[in-house]
């Protein structure tokens, strides 16, 4: 008689009111109308429904949430004009997918079911796969803010792309510029602790020894370590010394790697990537002198930039932090070239349509996905750092064929 | 449990039929209430809290995951994979099967290390997690490293979600009241206690962790086939908090819960994130968590459901116990023969001497006495008698079992139950509970406990109260629920350590009557330490007076309490306050 079941009236109702939450969570946001069905012909006015699994808060926030403003700005501009064509409105709903995967499963899963054109996933592999299977399994076409791992694309299926060059192309673009620096022996640094850090040395080595270079040493650091002393020590004593050094760290272990490299006067070039494209770097002053990078564009308030500065400033009263702002305003922009392609607001024709993309004008310069692996190919600046300014070294597009294979 | 069941299957039911986005939101709980009962098993039973878990929902996700791919997909995606695992391809039950087991056995291993620890286990946790997140990392053949892992098929499906749920949900429960459940709680409310009531606090630990190691498996391969694709960095600290995080708020003590901390959280997420997305506001949820969980510490530190199950709550305010027959305590034996001999007990802390070479002895259906002013070393002597402190030098026999090597447990587990100065009973179990700890330890079945512990409750006149728990009784009820449960082990010898303190003297005079029946009925001998001379003086047939760590005088209590340098130490022991003793184990 001691060991019963059967809880109180207290936990009865506590839990069923909690279950009365959890299932009218469920049933809210479910069961909307579903827009492809009833889609008007090609060629007719209709409402483009963008769904936005975002990662608004979290880790990846960072990513998604400047991507998102640019988005957003453009479809205002659009929308104010009439819509893409002046018939194609563009109508975004954006959920939160909290940087998680699972969540991000479930959102999609709303997205999908409130009847979307098309589906835009977070900055990041993980949960852009777990979102980007759902669109995939009901035909729409996902695309992910600027996850970079070209293996994003492949492990969901042919409605998956992404609005970032792959980490092979960047990898490939410094590669080519070490050659044309007329660097023979490279050393590359990686970290096994992110897929970012693991493969970009990688790819560059690839690439690197396929212009005829050489990698003569290949170091590995644990993310967050508070010393590179020991790093430093064995690229000191290699034999031949490299000219060049290229890493994917960013922060904060790229400005404790150079500050030990040039503290231990290594006068060797280094080559980063996208990672390092943030304030923190300029802030290195002479350390950071002549490190080079690749990124997606300069975030200068001159040019075609020059326009966004201004109409962004006057949507949201800042000027843009980081190229992930231009990034999105970017992503809006193929999205009109695919639906004045389509000129239609059905997934299918959206999808078409954006497998065979070319030549979308953004801001950086041109997107294109015909004839690629369904990661944008698009052109890769590069950046090398002059009086803690950026100045562009120049864009660059390698052709697809040399690109080093993505790695599975 | 029956409830819960019932609760987890109806809400899979219902949600089997609902449309994708809340059947994946309701696998997605379902999945999470695996891993919050889980880590009910270890943190709630135990004490200890785990950040170790999520390691082998990892573990548990990635095995299941390359076992139930399909050999194409795992040319493409884990192409050094060896040629075994390459070719093998099961369907998903089999492979989550594997999973629970890779799981457990990373259970199995970190276990011996986590058993033997206690203050610091928690920490070590933070360890293992951090250990598995490596290996999962480094094993790039295995699980490609820290890219993402992908091609698992999606078949963690509502009903295959809830199925798993509630396998998990009847493990907890069932642990909770098993042998080795109960014998974990007790060690979480006082470990002292437990060992001196014949809990082998490792072993229980041990069974506690792998078992739990096994059930987040489950929720490692349901999660697998849920995402279809992720990384090493899903299973570490983000996910470990979301499990502790729902733990916590239901209340880690007991199976309830961890079902109400899931659904509440999951609730509050929820909720929160479609009015957030609705109005823009997107900070909402994590506002929310922080302060549910802030209200939560503040109005119910140990959880909405507290320590208890509520099915427990309920017995001890309705039913009265319906009691078991009496039961023999001991085989009769002889009166007179040495049922404890401690001799040359030595004992140093650093420079001090705290037992010099002292030696006394107990006779069955006989009660010694053991005295001496405060510091003079009477509970070293019981630490030492009882195994929880380590004596330098020792002989102590225990019958004829020589115990002076083996552990506390093994010691009450021979005969040897104690009372403690302090009270330590285990707070948060019932009264009926406190004393089924021990009956485990002396090797009934737990039905078998649950009667013999009535029983013994009667015996001492606290029946009245089996349901209630200990904490909750007076202070002279509490000391008869410590006899209860030191008679539970079937003593040979009973120490007892101040028993009447705080009583007046008709009090005392009460308690001597019943301690002479209750040594009577258990057929064993009585070691009586106490301050008061008067209760000493009419209930021990020999007496031990101790004084700087030596024995001063040893006899029948009349001519040794007429000895002048008893008489000395008493006088000076008599100025004193009686609360010479913090606890049992600082004393000297």
């Amino acid at each position: 008689m001691q060991r019963k079941s059967g809880p109180s009236k207290v936990t009865k109702m506590v839990v069923s009111l909690s279950a009365i939450m959890l299932l009218s969570a469920c049933a809210t946001g479910d069961g909307e109308a579903d827009a492809t069905s009833s889609a008007p012909a090609a060629g007719e006015a209709c409402t483009v429904k963008v769904g936005v699994a975002g990662s608004q808060t979290g880790g990846l926030a960072y990513i998604d949430v400047p991507n998102l403003e640019g988005f957003e700005l453009w479809a205002e501009q659009v929308n104010a004009a009439g819509g893409v064509d002046g018939k194609f409105t563009i109508e975004t709903s954006v959920k939160d997918t909290r940087s998680d995967a699972a969540q991000s499963a479930t959102v999609a899963a709303e997205l999908v079911a409130e009847g979307i054109s098309i589906l835009i996933t977070p900055g990041d592999a993980d949960p852009s796969i777990a979102a980007g299977q759902l669109a995939q399994d009901e035909g729409i076409a996902a695309v992910s803010w600027f996850g970079s791992s070209p293996i994003l694309p492949l492990a969901v299926g042919d409605h998956m792309f992404s609005n970032a060059f792959g980490d092979n192309t960047q990898a490939k673009v410094l590669a080519d510029h070490a050659t044309e620096k007329g660097y023979k022996n490279a050393y590359t640094l990686g970290s096994p602790d992110s897929a970012y850090t693991n493969l970009l040395p990688g790819y560059f080595k690839e690439a690197f020894e396929a212009n005829g270079g050489k990698v003569v040493g290949e170091g590995t650091f644990s993310m967050g370590q508070a010393s590179f002393s020991v790093i430093v020590d064995e690229i000191k004593a290699l034999n031949p010394a490299p000219d060049v050094i290229m890493t994917p760290a960013y922060e904060p272990d790229f400005p404790t790697f150079i500050k030990a490299l040039r503290g231990a006067g290594i006068t060797a070039a280094v080559l980063g990537t996208d990672g390092i494209d943030s304030p923190t770097t300029l802030a290195l002053a002479d350390i950071a002198e002549g490190v080079t990078y690749t990124t997606a564009g300069v975030l200068k308030n001159e040019g075609a930039m020059g326009t966004f500065f201004t109409d962004y400033n006057a949507k949201y009263g800042k000027d843009p932090e980081t190229i992930y702002a231009v990034t999105g305003y970017e992503l809006g922009l193929t999205l009109d070239a695919v639906v004045k392609q389509a000129q239609s607001c059905d997934a299918d024709a959206i999808w078409q349509a954006w497998s065979n993309l070319e030549g979308a004008q953004g801001i950086t310069g041109e997107i294109s996905y015909k004839g690629g692996d369904r990661m944008a190919i698009r052109e890769v600046a590069l950046v090398e750092i002059k009086n803690s300014e950026r100045s562009l070294v120049g864009t660059f597009s390698p052709d697809p064929a040399t690109v080093p294979k993505a790695q599975l | 449990m029956a409830f819960w069941s019932l609760f987890i299957a109806l809400v899979g039911f219902l949600g089997s039929g609902m449309s994708k986005a809340p059947q994946l939101l309701l696998a997605n709980a379902l999945t999470l209430l695996v891993g919050v009962l889980a880590l009910q098993i270890f943190s709630g039973n135990s004490g200890i809290l785990s950040f170790g878990h999520v390691g082998f929902v990892g573990v548990s996700a990635y095995t299941t995951g390359i076992l139930s791919m399909t050999p194409i997909v795992k040319q493409t995606s884990l192409s050094s994979l060896p040629v075994v695992l390459q070719d093998a391809s099961f369907a998903f039950p089999i492979a989550m099967l594997c999973g629970v087991l890779a799981a457990t056995l990373v259970g199995v291993l970190s276990g011996l290390v986590i058993a033997r620890l206690r203050d610091s286990a928690s920490i070590a946790t933070v360890g293992i997690l951090i250990i598995i997140h490596s290996t999962l990392v480094g094993a790039e053949d295995f699980t490609r490293g820290s890219q993402t892992f992908y091609g698992v098929k999606r078949f963690t499906s509502v009903p295959v979600a809830a199925t798993v749920a509630i396998i998990a949900l009847v493990i907890a429960r069932w642990f909770r009241d098993s042998k080795t459940g109960i014998h974990v709680r007790a060690s979480r409310d006082d470990a002292i206690a437990a060992s001196s009531s014949g809990v082998r606090i490792q072993q229980s630990q041990f069974k506690a962790w792998v078992l739990s190691a096994a059930v987040a498996g489950g929720m490692g391969s349901c999660y697998a086939g849920l995402l279809g694709a992720f990384s090493p960095k899903d299973f570490y600290f983000t996910l470990t908090l979301t499990l502790l995080t729902m733990l916590i708020v239901g209340g880690s003590g007991s199976v309830a819960g961890a079902v109400v901390g899931v659904v509440l959280v999951m609730a509050v997420i929820e909720n929160l994130r479609k009015i957030g997305d609705s109005i823009g506001l997107f900070g909402l949820t994590n506002a929310g968590l922080a302060i549910i969980i802030l209200v939560t510490l503040y109005l119910r530190p140990k959880g909405v459901m507290g320590f208890h199950e509520p099915e427990e709550t309920r017995a001890y305010r309705g039913d009265s116990p319906i009691l078991g027959e009496a039961i023999p305590l001991a085989d009769a034996l002889p009166a007179g023969e040495q049922v404890l001999t401690a001799t040359n007990i030595t004992k140093r802390f650093s420079g001090l001497v705290a037992l010099d070479d002292a030696s006394m002895f107990v006779e069955r259906g006989k009660i010694s006495g053991l005295i001496g002013p405060n510091g003079s070393g009477k509970s070293t002597m019981v630490n030492c008698i009882t195994g929880i402190s380590k004596a330098d030098s020792a002989v102590i026999q225990l019958g004829d079992l020589k115990i002076n090597k083996e552990k506390t447990w093994k010691r009450a587990r021979s005969g040897l139950g104690r009372t403690f100065q302090n009270i330590r009973l285990f707070r948060e179990l019932t009264v009926v509970d406190n004393v089924v700890v021990a009956c485990i330890s002396a090797g009934e079945s737990v039905k078998a406990s649950d009667k013999s512990a009535l029983s013994l409750l009667n015996q001492v006149g606290v029946l009245q109260h089996a349901y209630r728990f200990a904490g909750e009784l007076s202070f002279g009820d509490q000391r008869r629920v410590e006899i209860a449960r030191a008679l539970a082990l079937k003593p040979s010898v009973l120490l007892l350590d101040e028993p009447a303190a705080g009583m007046n003297p008709a009090e005392s005079a009460e308690l001597l009557a019943q301690f002479r029946q209750i040594m009577k009925q258990a057929n064993a001998g009585m070691l009586l330490i106490d301050h008061d001379v008067t209760l000493i003086r009419s209930a021990c047939d020999s007496l031990t007076v101790l004084d700087h760590g030596r024995v001063i005088a040893q006899g029948d209590p009349e001519t040794v309490l007429s000895l002048p340098e008893v008489h000395a130490a008493y006088l000076g022991w008599g100025e004193e306050s009686s609360d010479d003793e913090n606890s049992t184990n600082n004393e000297r």
